[in-house]
């Protein structure tokens, strides 16, 4: 079979149109089953460049699932494309993709437990290739800058030489963030839940933070569930619901959206 | 409006590794009300909730559940018997077993109303059959959250009680909270980030910054004046600004 | 259902169709070729099945390989032996709890009623339920004195606790009852039936429903009752259940006690059939190991279906190698089935964990200390030190350094791969063993220089390392170490014993003095330092360089990336490979690392014994070395270095025997005993222990600073 029968025609032109625009990071017509559950439908979506986009959907609609298929996690469960820099990137293993500078933090957690959280940073900071291990094995290596700016860009600097699991909800989420931030070449981050267990203060500042990060030309995709952060901070969100992609919008259009108000919202999530 | 004293905390102190991270509590919730303990990331919430079932060892002071001490480490299991159903943050699930048999360990002893826990939500009959550790984040907090609720407690401590929870769903999961307070005569404490929300159904609040006390009082107050609330809530940070 | 399997799966489930198919047309040909190996293998199958579950009830408990469950089918079944043959009761465990002490003071403190006197010979089912008593307070003991306050502690701690059990019973049986093989009074029927034609003895049968009836009883209990469910959640996570109001500590004590007793229900109800040695149970352990592997460690009805296969292809491949010769006769009889589940172990793995997975099990910490003037200082007196020991001091202390300092190599090769990975090997010494075969075939057959033999055998081990590392890019945890515990047995049946390259020439093999251009330093060369006698002071100063150099090395291997990386791995695979790191080639480089440590650990061996056998490097070597590794710590260098010292015969054991006691005939007992002790008491190894103590020393003291200043420290 050539792989034209595969793609369909509606597909082959969403493909010609990323081609031309500017998006970092792209799917086309995603789909994960496990065994008869669909978690994710057909998703095509993307993230252009300096732009935030969000993705939100009510529980166990597939957004983590989502980003586990584009980060590669789920080769055995999954098809459809995912372009990154208008490449194809389907069914690279995670770590090339993290080369590739596609960068993803956990819903969660998953940090290196029994390291510091300096080192945590420290690990995912560069690639290391046979000859770069060799090097670093013969000549002790130098510090990591990147490590120090993300650590003060996140305020965690207090708390780099302490082990991750004897930090709150909050702290640990965000070293999981600076984990993501740290890589060498990073070309857009996927974000899971990156405020969970931070307060009402500390969200906003997040926010900000996020911003900023933007503005200086990262991309970025965040799921979360805090609207105020998502509704504030976004350019753009998509939303997903049973695995498929429902609504697409600026945060105005979706904060009135009345599909998204019933599946999502309800009455305060706005607030 | 209040009945039985369910927990009293006193003069608390209570950390990790000799080094106190909750100094000086007091805080006591009785059977019929909604006690809801706030205060930012790292304020110690988490510690002094392990405190009450019994994880964290206790530095000084003293933890009193139904009229009895805290149980040691080694007994931790009988405060869940004495009728305290804690959902701890990292939700205390056990991922290799079902959704079901998870429910069913809500209870020691005794019939568990599985169907109870599948009207709270409905959302998780599909998930019946499914292992704990393959649902999404979200359900699985759903999951930790029935089974605390069909464990029919007497004082019930939720920490962070909407993590990961769309909005829609822990906005109908407040009256939820108030109802087992009102109905079933429970106590409950809750932890939570979202304030407003949290004070709403609640009958009283305690604030916790940086391991002390820093406000307390009624709920509706609280409420009302938010400025002084919020002031409480950054105090330690302002301080660092 | 079928269409969930992957290519590989279905291609193995076509495969083993077609031979189950190939089988019964072989049967229906030619019965006594291809059925009577069927029926003979039920007895052996029936055991390995039983001991596979009571190993599921184990692991559904707390989580623990247990290997000493061989060991209590083997005390519990001379119980019933004694008790049926004399009538006499043996006071357990101990021949006399005061033996040892005797023994090593050659005085009679105390005369210990080691037996009890019942009458002349006891009916059987008396003398079951009495044997039953015993192990039931076996198990009793085992949770309370050692499982229990090993509860919180990384589950390698009771593995090594388990192995600790086994060498203790054993030796107690041997103690005891002696070495010889003893059978027991049969409890069920064992006239002949005839099944199709083929006799067989009825008890196979009685066994067959017996161990039927229990696999589904635990099936049920496990599946349904709220105490299995809240078994399960107990070892998956004791805190949680704690939470839940469970006592977890009550439900694995009845588990215990459960495994306790089925497993001297088997050795009682087997033991007729086959005999009973004092390890016999243990070695059949291996093959249960497989069969529970099969069925993932959790599943009873797969365990014994698996365990009962085991004992007739085992027969069938008997019966083939006498009747075909073109079989080459190359061990494959015994490392057949271990392949195979391996294979299994590999198609039904992933490459990463996936949702949910399991949490890797903690390992202790991998502390890296930073290199002050003052630990500089130290170690240079520290080898000072081993420098004197090595050449000047007494013979019996050369010896026991040299011991120590391959030992302080093979326990390094641990560290790496299960100390900084993660990943838990149970093969070292195999590995070792081929390079110590290798090296004496270089050099006396092939007549290589030491130049090229030793880089040429070394480089052999990590041949062999790399591909049993295969498995570790699919499997993890607790299967891995099965499968690595496999790889080693299909290493030393296939190789070792018979000749080759890589085994033995007339029942032994020879490595002869180490030389380089003429120069000989082996252990009984000449050196121009100490008092000549034999061992010389040359081989130690030569194995003290190497072993600087490899301790040194994997120091800095642990503050290289490389190093940072591999604690990623073993921290969180998922995360890892996130965060950039190429998972798959961390492991292999870390196998790499290991076996070639192991290996040059191998040819140092050959050099120093000169002459050797296979059961150097056989599974039991690896299990030791592991749990020394352990105990001494694992993820450490300075743990190694401790382990060193414990090594059987190392510097350790000899400044013990010569400054306190010599244990003599009690070795074995006394050092599972100590084993036992060891890992209860530092279940973090030594080194991690001592650590610990330094730090909650200085926190004491940093504690009664801030008292006097606490202004600032609050601030
Ligand atoms: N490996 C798996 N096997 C079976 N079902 C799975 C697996 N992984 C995820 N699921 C199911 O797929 C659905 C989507 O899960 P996912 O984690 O993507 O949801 P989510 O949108 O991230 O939700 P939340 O907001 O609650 O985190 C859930 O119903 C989950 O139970
Ligand atoms: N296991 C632990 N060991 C040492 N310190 C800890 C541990 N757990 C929490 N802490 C510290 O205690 C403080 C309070 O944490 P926590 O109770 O989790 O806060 P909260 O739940 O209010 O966010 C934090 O500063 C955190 O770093
Ligand atoms: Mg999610
Ligand atoms: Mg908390």
């Amino acid at each position: 079979m050539s792989w034209f029968v595969l793609i369909k025609r509606s597909d082959l032109l969403c493909v010609w149109r990323l081609a031309m625009s500017d998006a970092v990071l792209a799917t086309v017509g995603l789909k994960v089953r496990f065994g008869g559950l669909v978690a994710v439908d057909d998703v095509s979506l993307e993230c252009r460049r300096g732009r935030l986009t969000g993705l939100i959907g009510p529980n166990g609609a597939g957004k983590t699932t989502f980003i586990d298929a584009v980060t590669g996690f789920l080769p055995n469960n999954s098809k459809g494309s995912v372009l990154l820099e208008g490449e194809e990137v389907f069914g690279c293993s995670p770590h090339r993709l993290s080369h590739y500078g596609l960068t993803r933090t956990w819903q969660t957690l998953e940090l290196f437990d029994d390291v510091t959280v300096r080192s945590n940073l420290d690990i995912a900071s560069r690639r290391l290739t046979v000859g770069s291990a060799l090097l670093d094995y013969f000549r002790p290596r130098q510090r990591a800058e990147r490590v120090d700016e993300v650590l003060e860009l996140l305020n965690l600097g207090d708390i780099a030489e302490r082990q991750p699991r004897e930090l709150s909800q909050g702290q640990r989420k965000l070293v999981g963030v600076g984990r993501a931030l740290v890589a060498e070449s990073s070309n857009i981050l996927l974000l899971d839940e990156p405020a969970a267990g931070l307060d009402k203060a500390e969200t906003e500042w997040f926010g900000a933070q996020l911003r900023c990060l933007v503005d200086q030309g990262y991309t970025m995709l965040v799921v979360d569930h805090d609207m105020g952060l998502v509704l504030n901070v976004c350019d753009f969100i998509h939303m997903l619901v049973f695995g498929q992609l429902t609504a697409s919008g600026t945060p105005d259009v979706m904060r009135n959206n009345a599909d998204v108000i019933a599946a999502y919202l309800g009455h305060s999530g706005t607030g | 409006m209040t009945g039985e004293r369910l927990l009293t905390i006193e003069c608390l102190h209570a950390g990790y590794d000799g080094v106190a991270v909750v100094r000086n509590l007091n805080l006591h919730v009785d059977s019929g009300e909604v006690v809801a303990l706030i205060g930012p990331n790292g304020a110690g919430k988490t510690t002094t909730l392990m405190t009450v079932s019994g994880m964290v060892q206790i530095m000084s002071g003293s933890v009193t559940v139904m009229d009895r001490l805290v149980p040691r480490l080694r007994q931790a299991h009988r405060a869940a018997r004495w009728g305290v159903s804690h959902v701890p943050e990292n939700r205390g699930l056990l991922f290799q077993l079902t959704v079901r048999e998870n429910l069913l360990l809500a209870k020691t002893r005794g019939r568990v109303n599985i169907d109870r826990a599948m009207d709270f939500f409905p959302a998780l009959v599909p998930l019946i059959g499914r292992r704990a550790g393959l649902l999404s984040g979200g359900e699985q907090q759903m999951l930790a959250l029935a089974r605390a609720i069909v464990a029919e407690p007497k004082l019930l401590m939720v920490d962070e009680m909407s993590l990961g929870l769309a909005p829609v769903i822990y906005e109908e999961l407040m009256p939820v909270v108030r109802r087992i307070a009102d109905d079933a005569g429970a106590g409950v404490l809750l932890v939570e980030q979202h304030v407003d929300l949290a004070l709403e159904v609640s009958d009283r609040g305690y604030v916790l910054n940086h391991g002390d006390l820093v406000m307390q009082g009624d709920a509706s107050e609280m409420l009302a004046d938010r400025a002084v609330l919020d002031a409480s809530y950054l105090g330690a940070k302002s301080l660092e600004d | 259902m079928i269409a969930r399997l992957s290519l590989a799966e279905r291609v193995g489930a076509v495969g083993l169709a077609a031979l189950a198919l190939a089988w019964i047309a072989g049967a229906l040909l030619n019965r006594e070729t291809f059925f009577d190996p069927v029926l003979f293998g039920l007895g052996s199958g029936a055991i390995i099945a039983a001991l596979a579950i009571g190993l599921v009830v184990a692991f559904r408990a707390s989580g623990v390989i247990n290997f000493g469950h061989g060991a209590v089918a083997t005390y519990v079944t001379y119980v019933y032996v004694s008790l049926v043959s004399d009538g006499r009761y043996p006071v357990p465990p101990l021949p006399n709890p005061l033996a040892p002490i005797e023994g090593i003071a050659g005085i009679e403190i105390f005369d210990f009623p080691t037996f009890i006197n019942m009458g002349d010979s006891m009916p059987r089912i008396p003398a079951l339920l009495i044997a039953l008593a015993t192990a039931a307070a076996l198990g009793l003991v085992a949770h309370f004195a050692i499982f229990r306050p090993l509860r919180y502690a990384p589950v390698l701690a009771k593995v090594i606790a388990s192995l600790g059990i086994m060498l203790f019973l054993q030796a107690a049986v041997v103690l005891r009852f002696g070495a010889r093989a003893k059978a027991a009074e049969p409890i069920f029927p064992n006239e002949p039936v005839e099944i199709f034609g083929a006799r067989v003895g009825q008890d196979r049968l009685w066994i067959l429903g017996t161990v039927a009836v229990i696999t589904a009883g635990l099936w049920l209990l496990f599946r349904y009752s709220r105490f299995g469910i809240a078994t399960r959640a107990g070892a998956e996570n004791e805190r949680f259940a704690t939470l839940l109001g469970f006592n977890a500590d009550f439900a694995a004590g009845v588990n215990w006690v459960m495994a306790s007793v089925l497993a001297g229900l088997v050795g009682i109800l087997v033991s007729p059939i086959t005999g009973v040695t004092p390890n016999f149970f243990t070695v059949l352990l291996i093959s249960s190991l497989g069969a529970a592997l099969l069925g993932r460690m959790s599943s009873f009805v797969i365990a014994a279906v698996a365990g009962f296969m085991l004992g007739i292809v085992d027969q069938q491949l008997f019966r083939l190698e006498l009747e075909w010769d073109w079989i080459p006769d190359i061990g494959i009889r015994r490392a057949l089935p271990f392949v195979v589940i391996a294979l299994a172990m590999v198609i039904r793995g992933e490459s990463l964990p996936s949702r949910g997975a399991l949490t890797v099990e903690r390992l202790p910490d991998a502390h890296s200390p930073r290199i002050t003037r003052g630990r500089v200082i130290a170690y240079g007196v520290l080898i000072a030190g081993a420098f004197w020991l090595t050449v000047f001091a007494p013979f019996q202390y050369r010896n026991g350094m040299q011991n120590s300092m391959i030992g302080i190599i093979l326990a390094l090769s641990l560290v790496v791969v299960t100390g900084y990975v993660g990943q838990i090997s149970l093969m070292q010494m195999a590995l070792a063993g081929v390079s110590a075969f290798a090296v004496a075939s270089f050099v006396n057959q092939a007549e290589m220089t030491l130049l090229v033999a030793v880089p040429l055998a070394v480089a052999s081990g990590v041949g062999f390392g790399l591909i049993a590392a295969i498995p570790s890019l699919r499997t993890r945890g607790a299967s891995l170490a099965i499968v690595t515990l496999a790889s080693g047995l299909a290493i030393a049946e296939i190789f070792f014993a018979r000749p080759g390259w890589f085994g033995l020439d007339r029942g032994i093999k020879t490595a002869g003095t180490p030389a380089i251009f003429g120069v000989e330093f082996g252990p009984n060369s000449k050196f121009f330092l100490g008092d000549g006698k034999v061992p010389t002071g040359g081989y130690g100063v030569f194995l003290l360089f190497v072993v600087a150099a490899c301790c040194i090395s994997v120091m800095r291997l642990r503050r290289s990336r490389l190093g940072e990386q591999m604690l990623a791995v073993r921290a969180n695979e998922r995360a890892a490979a996130a965060a950039g790191v190429n998972v798959a080639a961390i492991k292999l480089s870390a196998f790499a690392i290991s076996s070639f440590l192991a290996a040059l650990g191998g040819t140092l061996i050959a050099f120093d014994l000169g002459t050797f056998g296979g059961d150097s490097f056989g599974i039991f070597a690896s299990l030791t070395l592991l749990a020394f590794a352990y105990l001494g710590g694992i993820s450490t260098v300075g743990g190694a270095i401790t382990a060193g010292t414990l090594f059987s015969e190392g510097i350790g054991i000899v400044v013990t025997n010569e400054w306190f006691i010599d244990v003599g005939p009690y070795t074995a007992y006394v050092a599972g005993f100590f084993l036992i002790a060891t890992a209860v008491y530092n279940n973090e190894g030594i080194d991690g222990f001592q650590r610990k103590q330094v730090q909650q020393l200085g926190a004491r003291l940093n504690r009664l600073w801030r008292l006097r200043a606490p202004t600032k420290a609050d601030a």
